[in-house]
């Protein structure tokens, strides 16, 4: 962007890349559809296609909860590098 | 005239209208007189209010009543939904953030405040303004589809204009409270709302199956009932899972769906009414929630399937109205009282969504089109005022529309709506990545996009077998893609969404453009925002909540900033 960022590059830390973040793609799994629909096997009678795509949402929740963890961390840890800068 | 019912549902329905007056001395702000407190609610709100607000606002009355009649109609592919909400809220988490940082400290109320801060264009400022406007009416209207499906079943199910009534009560009395208290309302009623739906879902989800012999028969029967040839096409009107042709349909359709939700204004409003960034972090690992409950709510189209529940047939238009099986099968299977709180849980779902819509719309209207164009000089009282009185002009669009258009419009509406919204991916979330597309090439991305998505939806005919009338679904055939008379698929059956095909058309616009409009020196424009205000946590160094204009670019504090209040 413009060249301001420069003289702020040390007080905003970059919180957000990190390969934590790559979690987030593991959900799109559910796109493939050829995985999971089929009838067999059935779990409290329903078919493949239904309970395993149920099963997905605990997976979501997981992965998205793994990645505002490290995210927390990371945070907090600039916080106390740089009391003083890191936020505004 | 179910009595019992109505009881319940009328005695609830003036509950919520009582929360709704009172919410504005909720959290009271000094003044109502600034956009922020009545279009945003003061955006102090935090993670549970948020919770209900926004689960509110995505899972709304007529999801509630059209995904189970999309899978009472057509089996597996109408169980996108629950793809669409799980996928939805990884993809969405780092974005969303970015955007409450920078709309905090600049002060944007709306997506096209963003745009016009990041590329410097109201021309394109306007067009995602008038996009988000255009794709918002039709989903208000449809929430009058909703309700208007609960009041029918309950009996109230009058021809003609008077058949409409109920509705037309029922509007005025959101209109008048929106009116008074803002975000505010939706927020407070949202509780009431989302706690009757979780009880009445749970029930009906665990206790239904014992009444009819358990999952595995509902679905067998389910089966049996869909692969019955349809007298008229001779082919077999669903099945329970996804067929050869119809599985990139499903899957395109999921994620098209995911990534415009949170560019619709309504879900970005709920977000941006948020307290701040841990929130939002909170809130995309617990809203999922909401997605479990829409799954199983999608199997109640089977249990009205494997039951033989009949659509009620509208009075007003003489055809059967699928949006009514879930509220008949509960009339059918439970005692009155209970179908009663089902029902007022549905239409209470109609009421907060709609009131967040038209908010949102109406602040697009107030931010990005009146100040913009009609009246720059406009004080933060002045905004105020007009987003309210818009907001009773666009509910009442939507009542109009439903009474005096065939209901059938506001579902094609509402159609074209996800494939438009989808054109201002490219401006909204991409940009908040990156600077590096130019801004004439978004706009000339946005119109193939938008020109190219309602072509073909209007291709798509209304009645397959005599391949008369027009947006009859948001499905094509790859075989059917045709560029300026080239088909390079010509006999794939394959089918998928059209929105995903336009917006991939943007997009190549956008990436081949951009390098050309660079080489003939057209200006980008002077990007208003930096980098680091996508990671600002909006806590203020000195205790004053301005939203750090005195941080902003030159320009910035006068155009862009709220004007401080306290």
């Amino acid at each position: 962007m413009s060249d301001r960022d420069g003289e702020r590059a040390g007080r905003t830390p970059r919180h957000e890349r990190s390969p934590w973040n790559l979690l987030l793609l593991v959900p799109l799994l559910m796109l493939v559809t050829p995985l999971w629909n089929h009838d067999e096997p059935r779990l409290f009678g329903l078919p493949m296609f239904y309970w395993s795509q149920f099963l997905f949402v605990p997976l979501g929740v997981v992965c998205v909860a793994l990645v505002v963890r490290a995210a927390n961390r990371r945070e907090r840890a600039a916080e106390q590098d740089a009391p003083s800068g890191g936020e505004r | 005239m179910q009595w019992t019912e109505f009881g319940v549902f009328t005695a609830l329905f003036v509950l919520v209208s009582v929360l709704g007056f009172v919410a504005t001395r909720w959290r009271r702000a000094a003044s109502m007189d600034h956009l922020d407190e009545w279009g945003l609610g003061g955006r102090r709100f935090g993670s549970w209010i948020t919770w209900f607000l926004v689960g509110g606002d995505l899972y709304t009355a007529y999801t509630f009543v059209a995904v189970p009649a999309l899978v009472f109609g057509a089996g597996a592919m109408g169980f996108f939904a629950l793809p669409y909400t799980v996928v939805l809220y990884p993809l969405v988490l780092l974005p969303l953030l970015r955007m409450w940082s920078v709309s905090k400290v600049h002060g944007y109320v709306t997506p096209a405040d963003y745009v016009r801060g990041r590329y410097d264009s109201a021309l394109l400022a306007t067009l995602v303004a008038i996009t988000g406007i255009v794709a918002t009416m039709p989903y208000i209207a449809l929430q009058l589809a909703g309700l208007e499906a609960v009041l029918r079943t309950m009996g109230l199910n009058g021809g003609g204009i008077a058949g409409h009534a109920p509705l037309f009560v029922a509007f005025l009395v959101l209109a008048l409270y929106t009116y008074h208290s803002g975000l505010r309302a939706p927020a407070l009623i949202a509780f009431v709302k989302d706690l009757l739906i979780y009880v009445v879902i749970l029930v009906a989800v665990f206790y239904l199956p014992t009444r009819i012999g358990g999952w595995g028969s509902i679905i067998d029967e389910s089966a049996a009932v869909l692969s019955q040839p349809d007298p008229r096409t001779g082919q077999a009107s669903g099945s329970v899972l996804l067929g050869e042709h119809n599985q990139l349909q499903y899957a395109t359709l999921a994620l098209g769906s995911a990534l415009a939700l949170f560019l619709y204004p309504h879900s970005l409003t709920g977000i941006l009414a948020s307290s701040g960034r841990g929130v939002i972090r909170r809130n995309m690992i617990a809203l999922p929630a909401y997605s479990f409950l829409l799954g199983m709510l999608a199997l109640l189209g089977y249990a009205a399937l494997a039951t033989g529940v009949e659509p009620i047939v509208n009075g007003a238009t003489g055809e059967p109205d699928s949006n009514t099986i879930v509220p008949v099968l509960f009339d059918r299977m439970f005692a009155d009282w209970f179908a009663g709180l089902a029902y007022a849980a549905i239409g209470i779902g109609a009421l907060v969504p709609a009131a967040i819509m038209s908010i949102a719309a109406a602040n697009l209207w107030t931010r990005n089109i009146y100040k913009e164009h009609l009246r720059p000089g406009a004080s933060a009282a002045d905004e105020a005022r007009q987003a309210r009185l818009a907001s009773l002009v666009v509910k009442f669009g939507a009542v109009l529309s439903i009474v005096f258009i065939d209901p059938q419009f506001s579902i094609d509406m509402q159609l074209i709506g996800g494939v438009i919204i989808l054109q201002t991916l490219p401006a909204v979330a991409v940009g908040l990545y990156t600077r590096w597309p130019h801004r004439w090439a978004l706009v000339a991305g946005w119109t193939v996009g938008m020109a190219w998505g309602l072509w073909q939806l209007y291709l798509i005919p209304k009645d397959p077998v005599t391949g008369r009338g027009h947006f009859g679904g948001s499905a094509m055939r790859l075989g059917e893609f045709n560029l300026f008379g080239w088909e390079p698929l010509p006999d794939v059956a394959t089918q998928i969404y059209v929105g995903a095909v336009a917006l991939a058309l943007n997009l190549l616009v956008v990436v081949l453009l951009t390098p050309l409009f660079g080489r003939l020196g057209l200006s980008p424009g002077t990007d208003h925002t930096r980098e680091g205000d996508y990671l600002a946590t909006g806590r203020p160094a000195s205790g004053h909540t301005g939203g750090g204009a005195a941080d902003g670019g030159p320009g910035d504090s006068e155009r862009w900033a709220p004007s401080t209040r306290t």
